[in-house]
Order: C-alpha cells, then sequence, then structure tokens
C-alpha cells in the first residue's frame, strides 16, 4: 500500500473524473444492447443507413448520453459521518444512502480495461441488509480507494471482535495460483457443449429478432436455394457445419475461461478467502468463512482426465434476502482442493473423508428406464415400421445414451452425513461432491410421489441459505430418521449460520 | 456447546411421525371451493372468448389442446380440494414447525424456530370473507422453502406468530 497523505473523508467527495468514462460506458452499453436487434434489421435492410436521419439520430443519443453521464458525475458525491457511509446521488430523483460500517461485511474490487488504464477501481460494498442496499462507487483513486478500505476495516476492528483485528496486521497467505499453462488446461478441459449452447442461442436470438422486425430469412435465403440444395445434401457440408461448429465452440470456451480467470489467485486475509481474477475485467471478491454456506468440488470428463479440480464456495450474500453469492475456482490440484476445504471446515474437515456414503435406491435408476423406454421405444418401432433404418441407429444411440447416463449418475449419486458435516456425491460423466455443515440447514423437506409411495420411498431436500440438496429415492423410514437427526442437530446448535 | 458433541442414541431423538397434527379450519375447504369457482370461471370465460371473437383465429390444434388443458386442470383441481384438503395439517413443537401437504405428491417441510427470519400473516380478498389468515414463515432457505399454513383462524395465526417470536428472540438472547 502507497503512503500518502491521509485523506479526509468527511467532506462530500467526487469520484475520480474517470467516472464520467465508466457511467458513459454503461450506458450507453445498456442502449446498444437494446438497440442491436433494430441494427441488425437495418443492416438487412440497407437503405436506411445511407440516410442522414440514421447518423443524426445516432449523434443526438450519444450526446444525451454523454450530457447525462457528466450530470450524474457531479451529482454524485459520497462522504463519511461518523461511521456512516453517506452517498448522495441522483440527476432526476435525489437520494442519499447511509450506511453504518458495522454493515459492510466486505469491501470488493474491480477493474475492468478503462479502470486499468485511469488508475482507479470500484468498490463494491457487500453489506448485510435488504436488497438495495449495496453500494458501488464506480471509480475511485487507487490510494483513495485502499484508504477508505482501511478506514472501514479499522473501524470494524475496533469495534468488533479479536479475529478482526487480525484481519488487517496478517500477512497474506497465498493458498493457490493459476499458471498461463495450468489456465491453458482450464480452458481446454471446460464444458465446451456450454459454449456451444450460447452460441445456438445467440443464433436464434438474431434469426428471431430478425423475424419480430419482418426480415424473412427463408424467403431471402429461398434464391440462394438451387444451390444450396445440393450442397446440404452432401453430407461434407454437415459435416464441415458440425466441425467448425465445435471449433468456435472450443474457441468461445476457451477465450472465456482465460478473460475470466487470468492471473486467478486465492489467499486467505484473516477468517476469508480473497479471489482475484481477469484479464480485461481484474475482480478481487472476499468470501468471508462464515458466511460459506457450502463446498462444492467436482470434474467433468475432461478435467477428471487431466486431473484438475473445479471449486463453487457458496455463500448467502445477505440475511434478509437469501439472494445467493458463488465463487469459483478452478484448475486445483486435489491438494489445493484440500486446503481450501481444511480452511472452510476447520475443526470439521477431518470428518469429510470418515463420513460413510450411502447409495439411492435403485429406483432412481429403474424409473428413469422406465421413461426414457416409453418415450423412445415407440419411436424406434416407428422407425421400424417405415423401414427407416438410419432413423432406427440414431435414436437408438440416444435412448442407450439416456439410459447410460441415468446409470452413471445412478451409480455415483452417494449420500452420508456425519456428526458435523453433510455430504452429497454425484455427477454423470464427471463427478461432484458437496459438502455443508450441518448448522448450516435452513429447513428440511420430505417429498414423496404416488410411484414412491408404493414403494415406501421418498425424497428429502435440504435447503440452506446457498441453495437446496435433494437426497432422491431413499426409503421413506430413513429420510424421516435422517430428518429428525438433521433437526435435532440444528435445534441445539449455537453457532451462528452467518 | 458441549451438547453439541455428544453421541446421541438414535431412540432419544424426538420422531415427527409421532406428532399429533391440526387440521386447518373446515371453512377454508369452502374458501377453496370458492376460489376454485372463480378461477375456474375465469379460465373458462377466457377460452370461450377465444372460441367465439371472430377476430380471433386459432389454429385448431392449439384450441384443442387449450380445451384439455382446462379439463384436466379442472377436474384435478377439484380432486386436489376434494381429497387432498384433509393432507394439510401442521404442527408446533418446543422447537420447530412442520407442515403437511400434497394428496398424491405429498410434502412435509420443517422450519427450525432458530432459523427463522420473520414472520407475516397474510389475509387475500376470499379469505377474508371467510375470516381465515395465512400465516407465512420464512427462513433463508429461499422462497421456494418458505413455510406457508393457510386457513387458519386470525386469533390461531396471531397465537402462533407470538409463540415464533417469542422462541426466535429467546433464541438470539441466549
Amino acid at each position: 500500500m502507497k503512503k500518502s497523505e491521509p485523506y479526509d473523508f468527511s467532506k462530500p467527495t467526487r469520484q475520480s473524473y474517470a467516472a464520467i468514462l465508466i457511467i458513459m460506458y454503461r450506458l450507453y452499453k445498456v442502449i446498444i444492447k437494446q438497440l442491436i436487434p433494430v441494427f441488425v434489421v437495418l443492416l438487412f435492410k440497407g437503405e436506411a443507413m445511407k440516410s442522414p436521419w440514421f447518423i443524426y439520430s445516432i449523434i443526438i443519443i450519444a450526446v444525451i448520453g454523454a450530457v447525462y453521464s457528466i450530470i450524474a458525475f457531479f451529482k454524485y458525491y459520497f462522504y463519511i459521518n461518523g461511521n456512516k457511509l453517506v452517498v448522495e446521488q441522483g440527476v432526476f430523483k435525489k437520494s442519499k444512502l447511509e450506511i453504518p460500517f458495522d454493515r459492510i461485511q466486505s469491501v470488493n474490487t474491480e477493474q475492468n480495461l478503462i479502470h486499468q488504464l485511469f488508475k482507479v477501481v470500484k468498490l463494491n460494498m457487500d453489506t448485510a441488509g435488504s436488497a438495495g442496499n449495496e453500494l458501488q462507487l464506480n471509480a475511485l483513486d487507487l490510494t483513495l480507494a485502499s484508504q477508505l478500505n482501511e478506514k472501514i476495516l479499522k473501524h470494524k476492528s475496533t469495534s468488533n471482535k479479536v479475529s478482526e483485528v487480525k484481519a488487517t496486521n496478517e500477512e497474506k497467505k497465498i493458498i493457490f495460483k493459476l499458471g498461463i499453462g495450468q489456465l491453458l488446461k482450464v480452458g481446454i478441459t471446460e464444458n465446451h457443449i456450454r459454449s456451444g449452447g450460447v452460441l445456438i442461442f445467440f443464433f436464434f436470438y438474431v434469426f428471431d429478432s430478425l423475424e419480430d422486425f419482418g426480415v424473412e430469412i427463408l424467403e431471402k435465403s429461398e434464391s440462394y436455394m438451387p444451390i444450396a440444395q445440393e450442397l446440404v445434401q452432401s453430407l461434407i457440408v454437415v459435416l464441415v457445419v458440425i466441425i467448425l461448429f465445435a471449433i468456435v465452440s472450443f474457441l468461445i470456451s476457451l477465450t472465456r475461461t482465460v478473460l475470466k480467470f487470468y492471473n486467478l489467485h486465492m489467499y486467505r486475509k484473516g477468517e476469508g478467502f480473497v479471489i482475484v481474477s481477469g484479464l480485461f475485467n481484474k475482480k478481487e471478491r472476499a468470501a468471508k468463512d462464515e458466511k460459506i454456506q457450502s463446498i462444492r468440488w467436482s470434474q467433468n470428463l475432461l478435467q477428471k482426465m487431466s486431473n484438475i479440480y473445479e471449486v463453487l464456495m457458496k455463500q448467502a450474500a445477505s440475511q434478509e434476502v437469501g439472494e445467493v453469492k458463488s465463487f469459483k475456482v478452478v484448475g486445483l490440484t486435489q491438494n489445493d482442493v484440500r486446503l481450501t476445504q481444511q480452511y472452510v471446515f476447520k475443526e470439521h474437515y477431518n470428518e469429510l473423508n470418515l463420513i460413510p456414503l450411502n447409495s439411492i435406491n435403485h429406483y432412481y435408476f429403474t424409473r428413469r428406464l422406465f421413461i426414457w423406454s416409453y418415450i423412445f421405444l415407440p419411436i424406434i418401432t416407428m422407425f421400424y415400421y417405415f423401414e427407416n433404418f438410419s432413423g432406427i441407429g440414431y435414436t437408438s444411440f440416444l435412448y442407450f445414451l439416456a439410459i447410460g447416463s441415468a446409470y452413471l449418475s445412478f451409480k455415483k449419486k452417494k449420500f452420508g452425513l456425519g456428526n458435523t458435516l453433510l455430504r452429497i456425491d454425484g455427477g454423470t460423466f464427471g463427478r461432484k461432491s458437496t459438502a455443508m455443515p450441518l448448522f448450516k440447514i435452513q429447513n428440511i423437506k420430505i417429498s414423496e410421489t404416488p410411484f414412491q409411495r408404493r414403494r415406501k420411498l421418498g425424497s428429502l431436500t435440504i435447503y440452506s441459505a446457498s441453495g437446496s440438496i435433494k437426497i432422491p429415492e431413499i426409503a421413506i423410514d430413513m429420510a424421516k430418521e435422517l430428518k429428525n437427526y438433521l433437526l435435532l442437530k440444528v435445534e441445539i446448535s449455537k453457532e451462528k449460520w452467518m | 456447546m458441549a451438547t453439541f458433541n455428544n453421541q446421541i442414541n438414535i431412540s432419544d431423538i424426538p420422531k415427527i411421525q409421532d406428532l399429533e397434527y391440526h387440521p386447518l379450519e373446515n371453512r377454508y375447504k369452502a374458501a377453496l371451493y370458492v376460489y376454485f369457482v372463480v378461477s375456474t370461471l375465469l379460465l373458462g370465460s377466457i377460452l370461450a372468448a377465444l372460441l367465439l371473437i371472430k377476430q380471433i383465429r386459432l389454429p385448431e390444434l392449439a384450441l384443442w389442446i387449450a380445451g384439455v388443458v382446462f379439463t384436466i386442470r379442472t377436474i384435478t383441481s377439484f380432486l386436489k380440494i376434494a381429497f387432498g384438503f384433509k393432507f394439510k395439517q401442521y404442527a408446533v413443537r418446543e422447537k420447530d414447525v412442520i407442515y403437511n401437504s400434497g394428496w398424491l405428491w405429498r410434502s412435509s417441510t420443517t422450519a427450525p424456530f432458530n432459523r427463522v427470519q420473520h414472520i407475516r400473516i397474510d389475509q387475500g380478498p376470499i379469505e377474508r370473507r371467510f375470516n381465515l389468515s395465512r400465516l407465512k414463515i420464512f427462513t433463508a432457505g429461499g422462497s421456494s422453502s418458505d413455510l406457508t399454513i393457510p386457513g387458519l383462524d386470525p386469533t390461531n395465526a396471531n397465537k402462533l406468530k407470538q409463540f415464533i417470536v417469542s422462541k426466535t428472540s429467546m433464541d438470539e438472547e441466549e
């Protein structure tokens, strides 16, 4: 931290001038997002682009946006009043937001390209309270930001517990750092199917908005049809499209990963983790141990082969709203995962690997087998009747894929309850495990479908402040016993779940 | 925290299934029927409008699907009230509150008092006619897990609320 004159925060302060650019950038982003369909349509129609009115309206919108941003900047200031951080803002409607330091739980920073260029940061104050009380300072000089941060922390340490004092003095202890090689490995082992989905979604989005504006793609493409028809029929085109699609999906997920997780490192600070990452958009986020509700470590098929893990720390954002925030860390070795678990579960960590894991009832698989058979067998029979053998081939492949994944996910689904921890394993091609301390449980539900009732089965859903965990298809008596046990654990616990 | 790590004898754990559950007020069933009639009439008139107004031309298939969905919904929601009502019940224990519901698809939700965030008493227009209240108990488990006990007598609802509030505040003082 740079040493400089201590700044007097009690006088109203504006943000750094870079904030004008940032407000403008965000405003333009919103406007452009709204107008994308219009632009796409105009591109197709052609003539409208040339009209001077088109250029005039763009200029007018841009100027209004710029003026608005400048006014917004000058109307926005913050100061410290006693133990409160006060923010006054508003162009058309004035608002004043007061946040007592006690309620600020952590201060997260973020730097996108503009921030990095002007050496400013965005501060996000995480507060315990109802929604809308989240506070953001768009752009603050680095030194000013660190002074403000320190002031908040210092206040907390004098008023709060001893652990907070440690927070300011203690050295950073690096737990995990992602090197460039590892980063590429993470990018390559990403779930590319998901990026493919995004690609398809984007395609349909453009397609859809074109149709909304009356551009008929099919009509347009009809003129090319005679040539296209011949081509489409040839298998090569289909293959090329599939390969192109795969390459583009792969590139998308690779770039996304690299942008998001560049220079990822995680270290301990006080009673929590700090996670830093990002190339163009640098983020520094704090996750406090007590706020972490559950932790999930997982590997997809590719990650399993290259032996790296992904960890998701789920945190309850605010006590009132139950909004969930989670922190994802990628490219960890098994040792890194263990270290993280040790920090999260502390003295209960040893139990994690001792918990005996139980399988669920095989009916979980049987039911899926029946459902898929009801869907696929008639289709296959139909294809057989019409002597469409490639149809039989495709549907049988899908049928076996569905059954196979149902079987795998049944085999991998395991649950275990310990004295202080709860653990659920699962996954289809990869594997994932979730663990959570029992005292973080909020409430519990047993549910029972008519099909389950015939077999004396039921499902147990365990709710926490960061989402729910379901143990499906277990004996109903066992579900009830587990529920009683868990309730007892929750009800006698004196530990704060947050 | 001495009580936390002690070994527990399975037979000592309080059992939910041995509880005596309270049914909801009987007039809540009547209220449900009224609600059923009102919503069916409303949906039915929309469907009729689609059929009768000539300016709106929908494909026949869509109308068929809408008709079938409407019929199934009407029958099942009637049966749900007729047969499912008796499964709606609640129980209050020293440290938690339990609500059961469902006719074919049954569920039983339990919220421990030391996790309750806040409690609200609601009354819709039909419920007001029947002098009924519903008690909503919020935990941090998310909206899908919030526990709602409908069909309570307002005085009962108030008593229950007071009881739970006293329990939660007691918990905080400890």
